[in-house]
Order: structure tokens, then sequence, then C-alpha cells
């Protein structure tokens, strides 16, 4: 696919966060996050709460507040520059005009005081230099393109008027305004009823099919990772232990972490069986295990594991060093292979 | 038509309390001790007099009577004629309402002014110089008694530095420094809530949105999250005009001002029953249009108010 | 056909506020149910946010007593009893909440939350601390952590508490609300685990709702489907993946790919198109999903579509579905009134 960086639409190398605590050690939230997107790639980007998913989007988007967050170490490639070494001014340019973001509880994350039509043609405005005529049209394109029926109504209401899948068709309208040419979309369904997390999964598929957005899909839940990503990256505790194509991380797992993980999931078809459980609990950012930070919870674990970190390795067959080959199975874990004590 | 709906439900209720709060008043005054009548005739009045007196006010027919004789006259306006100088009551409070009025807007004018300002700077600039000189002030002003204010003000600007009058009404100069008297208290107050109303919402989940989308932060502060807390300043400010109309009591009797709070005053002390009922009657009155058209400007300002 | 749990032709009716709408009859929340659960079973309740789930499971226990129809427990009619039988009967029906934070005071110390119920009882002092031992090591919380307050403690393990402290009423019946949505996706299998064990252990018998239906279909013996307050479809869960009938149930499945694959392609894919989403409230006449569904048309908006029994104890309430079977069967269950 081409040397390392060339034509990546987005390239994460070795990114560290951490908090400054207000008592004691500060919170390591990402500890060397590496993340790969070519264009037009939806990429699934699977944790718990407490992983680290979302300090990554914040910090991708640029929004981490400064202090108390620090950027350790890292870049963040995006299109070959580098957005970690951009001026607060520049930085401010790129977001929602290349880079755009779709949150999760759209009832939150509207304006209440302002029409929907409103916050649409404001970035239009804004980044793209559009007239209010002109702003105007588009947006009611936009809203055709969302899905968003009668678009001149929808475009004239309050956020409270509209129903909650409505506003979140209302705010990915908004995000996409500006075409970008990433997209991170933050558990974008979870708030929504089920009927309606296929429809906005659909919508996502249809917007990089029709204008080749990259998307970074966020979320907890496997199972609908599963429905929309092309690859996907597990985080464990501020690290991506798995990163690999769809079927390849749900077909062979490699790391214990997601392995273990796919297993606890209730699914209709495991009727009858028992889920195997992850002992113990996600760790706290402040208190890191050494070495590997899934070990204590680790079937495979050895002494190694508690003190040497394990590096990010390939595990496809007739693979080239290309950090962004869609077929790339990288593993963060000393025991590739080995077989589990069960 | 929702608004409509909305507006006359706000004005059904302005009605009922105005009605409910003269009807308290009636009934109160007549409980505190002291009886026109004395006061007209004076110390030395027969009993004849005194009688003559009663039965030419009405005072000695039963409470009830007198209530609907007198609620009856108050549908037609008539707050009938001041016991003590015998002149309607109605022109009474008007000649003196212009007064108050412009003192209360200036007051209010300041308030604003000072407030507003400073409050959505100590906000969006947290634990800056701007934010310790709101707090500081704000803390001034809500210690410090406005009578005590003015008196200063007077002191420093009407006896050593001869910049105001110091007494009288009639030209603007004799308004400003029972205005700033009036509106720094005022102010502190409105400060704070100005702030308060500022950091609250900055911290919600819309402003990230804001941000997100890559609008410049001004315009995330001072169009996103101002028009949302604009609404709770509003109705402070509001209620406060509608205070500050009521009469501001104490700073007409330290400036020596014919305001409507003085008369008032005036009117408890001689037990003018008409004139203190038709005063409260006014106050509410003016007091619960404040609120309507606060109602009116919040559901303007908020949108999601009009259908309730 | 009588189960542990007997309910026949509930409605539960919320008022709003204001005088108006006590005249134009307020929202049918819960709409002439009827199943029964049989003891020791899962029933798994489905539907979106609106449905009626969980005014369903309060009215159930009687904790928003029913507008109308009969609740009965082990063969007793609930509706009839005095508050004192009433209160003996609720001892044997538990419920468990969705949000642990709320659930559990944060001024009580967890050993006073578990044995709350048990002093009520006024069971002595001793017998108590021994029966919160037992409760905690059967939830997996160390008894030594008894004494601490539930801040201390994750949102998995107060999840665990709750659970504690309803089973210290010796339950036979547990009603399971949402009771791992608000955990991490670890954490849920490990609860999920702690309730299929001590449903075993304890003879329980489960009614549990969710949002989540991979997690309803792997627990539940017989699923029921509800649509605005309506039970529109419950059948065996084997049944009813390998052949949902119900629009709205195929809507539902195929939203959510892998739960049922007995769903017919088209079905699903027609089923789960883009359509306009009703307004809540009040009823239309006919069928309450004709608004939303693709089958649709004038036959549907005369009656409502009345529960029936399409065979092997599927009921459906749809008339292009149970025309046939109406001949075959004959079997439509009466719903009582409104």
């Amino acid at each position: 696919m081409g040397t390392q960086g060339n034509g990546a639409l987005l390239d994460v190398r070795g990114l560290a966060v951490s908090f400054d605590g207000r008592s004691g050690a500060p919170a390591r939230a990402l500890r060397g996050v590496d993340l790969g997107m070519a264009p037009g790639e939806i990429r699934g980007l699977v944790g718990e709460s407490g992983s680290g998913k979302t300090v990554t989007s914040t910090c991708l988007m640029g929004l981490l507040p400064s202090p108390p967050a620090r950027i350790d170490a890292g870049e963040i490639l995006f299109k070959g520059r580098d957005l970690l070494g951009l001026s607060a001014e520049e930085r401010r340019r790129v977001r929602g005009r290349e880079i755009a973001m779709v949150f999760q509880e759209p009832s939150r994350y509207l304006n209440p005081a302002f029409k929907i039509g409103t916050q649409i043609t404001e970035m239009l405005g804004l980044h793209l230099g559009m007239g209010k005529a002109e702003a105007r049209a588009k947006a009611e394109e936009l809203a055709g393109l969302v899905g968003l029926g009668g678009g001149r109504r929808v475009l004239a209401s309050y956020p409270h008027e509209l129903s909650g899948g409505m506003k979140q068709r209302a705010m990915i309208a908004m995000a996409i305004s500006c075409n970008p040419s990433l997209l991170i979309a933050d558990e974008p369904t979870t708030a929504l009823d089920v009927t309606l997390q296929l429809q906005i999964l659909r919508l996502i598929l249809r917007l990089r099919e029709g204008l080749g957005m990259g998307i970074l899909f966020i979320s907890h839940d496997l199972r609908l990772v599963r429905i929309v990503a092309d690859t996907v990256s597990v985080i464990y505790a501020g690290r991506i232990v798995e990163s690999a194509p769809r079927e390849a991380l749900f077909g062979s797992p490699l790391h214990p972490y997601t392995r273990l993980l796919l297993q606890s999931i209730p699914l209709a078809n495991k009727r009858g069986s028992r889920l195997r459980a992850i002992p113990g609990r996600v760790p706290d950012a402040q208190a890191v295990p050494a070495g590997c930070a899934f070990h204590p919870r680790c079937p495979l674990a050895e002494e190694r594991c508690s003190s040497e970190m394990p590096e990010s390795t390939e595990h496809a067959a007739g693979h080239a060093a290309d950090r962004h080959a869609a077929d790339r199975h990288a593993v963060a874990c000393h025991f590739v292979g080995k077989t589990w004590p069960d | 038509m929702r608004f409509l709906r909305f507006a006359l439900k706000r004005l059904g209720r302005l009605l009922l309390t105005v009605l409910l709060i003269s009807t308290i008043i009636f009934f109160v005054i007549r409980v505190i001790p002291g009886d026109p009548a004395l006061v007209i005739a004076g110390v030395d009045a027969s009993q004849e007099d005194i009688a003559a007196i009663r039965a030419k006010l009405g005072t000695d027919k039963p409470l009830v009577v007198q209530y609907g004789t007198w609620l009856a006259a108050v549908a037609r306006f008539d707050f009938g004629k001041s016991l003590s100088t015998g002149q309607p009551v109605v022109r009474m409070i008007f000649e003196r309402f212009p007064l108050t009025l412009a003192l209360a807007l200036l007051g209010l004018a300041i308030s604003v002014a000072l407030a507003i300002p400073l409050g959505i700077i100590s906000a969006v600039r947290r634990w800056s110089a701007w934010d310790y000189l709101g707090m500081v002030f704000s803390q001034v002003g809500m210690a410090v008694p406005s009578f005590w204010l003015g008196i200063l003000l007077l002191l420093l600007f009407a006896v050593k530095i001869r910049v105001f009058p110091l007494f009288g009404s009639g030209s603007f100069r004799h308004l400003v420094l029972p205005a700033v008297s009036l509106g720094f208290a005022r102010a502190a107050v409105l400060l704070r809530l100005t702030r308060a109303s500022m950091v609250e919402e900055m911290s919600r989940e819309y402003i990230v949105t804001a941000r997100a989308k890559g609008l410049p932060e001004r315009m995330v502060k001072y169009r996103h999250a101002l028009k949302n807390a604009m609404l709770p300043i509003v109705t402070m400010a509001g209620i406060q005009l509608g205070y500050m109309l009521g009469g501001a009591v104490i700073i007409e009797q330290v400036f020596s001002l014919p305001g409507l709070g003085r008369l008032f005053l005036t009117g408890v002390y001689q037990r003018d029953f008409p004139l203190v009922q038709g005063g409260i009657i006014f106050i509410a009155l003016v007091f619960s249009l404040i609120n309507f058209l606060v109602d009116i400007l919040y559901s303007a300002l908020n949108p999601k108010i009009r259908i309730g | 056909m009588a189960g542990l749990i007997d309910i026949r032709g509930l409605s539960k009716r919320h008022y709003q506020r204001g005088l108006l709408s006590r005249a134009n009859g307020g929202v049918l929340a819960v709409d002439r149910v009827s199943f029964s659960i049989e003891k020791g079973s899962v029933f798994g309740l489905v539907g979106e946010s609106g449905c009626g789930k969980t005014t369903l499971a309060r009215a159930l226990l009687f904790l928003d007593p029913p507008t109308s129809g009969e609740v009965s427990f082990d063969g007793t009619l609930l509706g009839g009893l005095s508050r004192g039988e009433l209160r003996a009967r609720r001892r044997r029906m538990q419920i468990v909440f969705q949000d642990p934070n709320s659930a559990l005071d944060p001024k009580m110390r967890v050993r006073a939350s578990v044995e709350e119920g048990l002093r009520n009882l006024r069971v002595p002092a001793v017998e108590r601390a021994r029966r919160v031992r037992e409760l905690l090591e059967l939830v997996g919380i160390p008894p030594e952590h008894a004494a601490r307050y539930p801040h201390e403690f994750s949102g998995g393990q107060k999840q665990r508490i709750v659970v504690a402290r309803a089973l210290s009423m010796d339950p036979e019946f547990l009603v399971l609300d949402e009771p791992v949505s608000n955990l991490d996706v670890s954490i849920q299998a490990q609860i999920i685990n702690l309730l299929l064990e001590i449903k075993e252990r304890l003879a329980l018998t489960y009614l549990f709702i969710s949002h989540d239906l991979h997690l309803v279909a792997f627990l539940s013996d017989t699923i029921g489907v509800m649509y605005r307050g309506r039970l529109v479809e419950m059948a065996p869960t084997a049944e009813i993946m390998a052949r949902p009938a119900h629009p709205y149930t195929l809507k539902l499945f195929a939203s959510v790919p892998g739960v049922a694959e007995g769903a017919g392609k088209e079905e699903a894919a027609a089923a789960a198109g883009e359509t306009g989403e009703p307004r809540p409230g009040h009823a239309p006449r006919g069928c309450p999903y004709f608004a939303g569904c693709p089958r649709g048309d004038a036959a549907c908006t005369r009656d409502e579509p009345p529960l029936v029994d399409i065979g092997g104890g599927h009921m459906v309430s749809c008339i292009k579905e149970t025309s046939s079977a109406v001949a075959d069967f004959a079997q439509p269950i009466e719903g009582g009134k409104r």
C-alpha cells in the first residue's frame, strides 16, 4: 500500500497522555497508543470505560484541557502533518473542517438555544465562507443526506423538539457539513433505541461510501463494531493490545484480553452455556500494573509479564512492514500462540 | 399560537396575584392599631366629631362591607381619596411615579452595566485579576447598606466636592447619586449570578461540541454559552427592577426624593388606608407586570419554555 | 396454565399534570397485557424506550398498582389483599434495578443496607449478622467489607450488594430491570453468571427486562415483546428466534444482527427500513403498530388484533400472521377491560 506515512489518513504513534491528579500519582490515561487509518477506512476502537478511548478521541480533536492533561510523548500525523506540532489556532482550523466528531448523547451535546439549521450554517459560514443563502441550501442538502426527512422543518426546529434519533442525525449532519476527511464517532448509538441503532450505523456506512471519509468508530460494544468496522483496535489501560482486520479479530483473536472479552459477551447463540467472565476489573489510570497492564487478570501470565511491557508485533502471514496494510494484525502480548490453561 | 396561550395564562396569573395581595393588605392594615379618624380629628376632638368622621370615612361599617365597597371601587380604578390630603390616591401615585420610574431605570441601568460585563469576564477568566476585582466588589456591595452608601456619596459628592445637588428633585443630576446607591447593591448580587450562570453554561456538553466544530473561543463563549447563561440573569434583573419600582424607600429618604416610597411610608404612619391600599395594589401590579414581561422575554430566549 | 406469576389484562394508566389530562384519559402505559411466568423459568421482556416494560414490572409488584387487570402470585390474587397480606406476598417478590448508585443509600453501611429488610421483620441481631455474611459470600463480596460504605465499591460490586439485599428476604421471584446496563462489559459477564448461579442454587424465577436483545435471548426461556404498552408477541426463546412473526419483532431482531437467524432476509430488510417514528400517547384505533408497519393495510385499522396462539405457545397479535392460525387453532386470548 505504500511506504510508511504516505497516503495514510491518520497515523498515531506512541501517544502518551497523563492527567495531574490532585492527590498522589498522575493518571496515565494513554501509555503509548498506536493507531493507523487509511482514507475511507472505518476503524473500530473498542475498550471499556477507563481504557482511554475517550481520551484518545479528545486528544485527536485537540480538545484536551491543557492543564490538567499533559501530552507526554507521541505524534499524531494527520495527512502527514503532526497535529501536536501545530499552534492552537492552526489546530482549531483543522477541527470541524477536516476532523469532526459526533458525540454520544445528542440531547446534551446540542445547544438548546439555537435552531438546528443555525448550528449547521454556522460552521459552513465559518470554515467554508459560505453566504447565508448558499449555507441554507447546503444545510438542506445535508439534512437530506442524513435521512432527516422534511429538511426545512427540521432545520427550523430546536433540539428539544426532535426525537433522539433525529437529534443524532442532526449532529451527524453538523459534523459532516464541511466534508471532513476524518469523522470520529464516539459511541454514537449508545443512547439510542435498538431499532435506531442499525439505521445510524447504516448511515455511517453510507457516508463512507458517498463521501469517502475515514471513520473512527469508538464503542464498548464489540457486537456493534462488528457490523460497521473494516478494522478494529482494542485498547486496554491506555495501550492498544490488538489491532486487526475485522474478521481476523473476531475469528482468531490473539490477545488474551480480546479473547476473553469475546467470550464474555452475551450472544443469543451462546444460550445454554455460561459466559466466560474476566476476573478482576479494569485498572485505575493512577495505578496501572507494571509490565503488561493485563497480567493480573490474564490466564497466560507468567513472571515476565509483571516486569516487561510487551511491544506490538505483527502476526499476519505474508505481510509487508507497512503500518497501514489493511491486513495487518498486531498484538502486544508475550505469549501469542501459547495454549490456554482451560 | 402556543405563545399566545402562554402569554394569556401568565396574564391571568398576574391578575390573580394582584387580587390576592390587595385583599391581604386590606385586612392587614386594618388590623394594625391606629384609627385614622383619630389622626384626622386631632387630639382634642370630641367623641361626636370622631364618630362623624368615622361615618364619613365608612370605617364604622362591618369589615366585610368595607371590603366589598372598596373592591367595587378598585374595579373602577377608584382608589379613593387620601385621608390626609384629601386628594385622589390615583392622582397622588401618578404624580410621583415618574420620579421613581426614572430612579429605578437608572438604578437598573447602572446595576446591569456594572454587573454583567464584570460577571462575564470573571467567569471567562476565572481566578484572574478581573475575577478578584469582581469578587471584592460583590462582597462589598452586599455588605454595605445602601443608605450608608447614599450618605457617604452625599458627603463626598454633594458636600465635599459639590458635583451633585444635596436634595430635591427636578433634574437628572438629582438622580445620579441615588441611582448609584441603589444600583450598587443590586449589582453585587447580579454579578455573582452572572458569574455562576456563565460558569455553569461553560461546563455543559454542548460547549464541547461548539469547540469540536472548530469555532473560535470567543464565539463559543459569547454566542453559545452566553445565550443560555442570560436566562437567570434576565429574570433576576427583572425582579430587581420591580423591587426598585416599588419605591426604594430608604434611598428616597436619604436623598429627600419625593417618590413613591416616601409617599407610602408616610401613608402607613398616618394610617391613611386608601393611600396605603392603593399603593400596595399599584406596587403589586407593577411587580407582576414586570414579572410578566420577564417571563415573555425568558421564553423568547429559551425556546423550551414556550411549550409549558 | 398457572405459573408462579399470572398476569391477566393488566393495564396501567398514567395521568399527566393538569386538570385537563384526566378528562382526555391520560396515557395508557401498559395496555391489557397477559402472560404467565412458570416457576423456575426466566421470562425476558424486550422493547424500546416508552414501551412500558418498567411500568409493567412496577405494576406487577404492586409498587405502582395497576389501573385494571389481575396479578396472581403463586395462585393468590394480589389485588384483593389487605395491606398486611400484600406485604407478606411482596417479600417473596423482589426487584433489582439498573442503577446501583441510586439503589443503595450512600449514608448506610453495606451491612445495614443488606440487613434492613430483616430488621423490619424483627430478626435478632445475631441471626441478621449471620445472614448478611452468608449473602455477601453468595454474591462474591468479601464479608469483611460489610462495614464499608457504597462509594468504596465499584459499580459491579454495588450491583452485587443490591442483589444480596434482594435475596435477604428469601424471595422466590426476582424482577431484574436492566441489571447490567450500567456496568462495564467485562463486569457484565460476572453479574450475569452470578444471576444464573443463584437462580440454580435458590430455585428462583426471573422476569428479566433489558434492551439488549442478545442478552435477553441468552438468558430467557420465554421472550415477550412489548410495543407501546401492548404485548405484541410472546414465545419460547428458541421458537421466537427461529420464527419471529410480528412485524415489530422482525424489525427489532433485524436491527441486531446475529440474534434471530430465523428471520427471512427480505422480511428483515423491509422491517429494518427507515420508517417514520410514530408519536407516543393516544393509541389509534386498530393495531398500534400500523403507523410503522410495512405490511399494514386498511384491515389493520379496524380492530385491535387479539393475541393469538399460532402453535407451540407462540402468541402473536397481528392479523396478517394469525388469520390462518385462527382458522386452525381458534384460541384468541381475552384481553380484559381497558
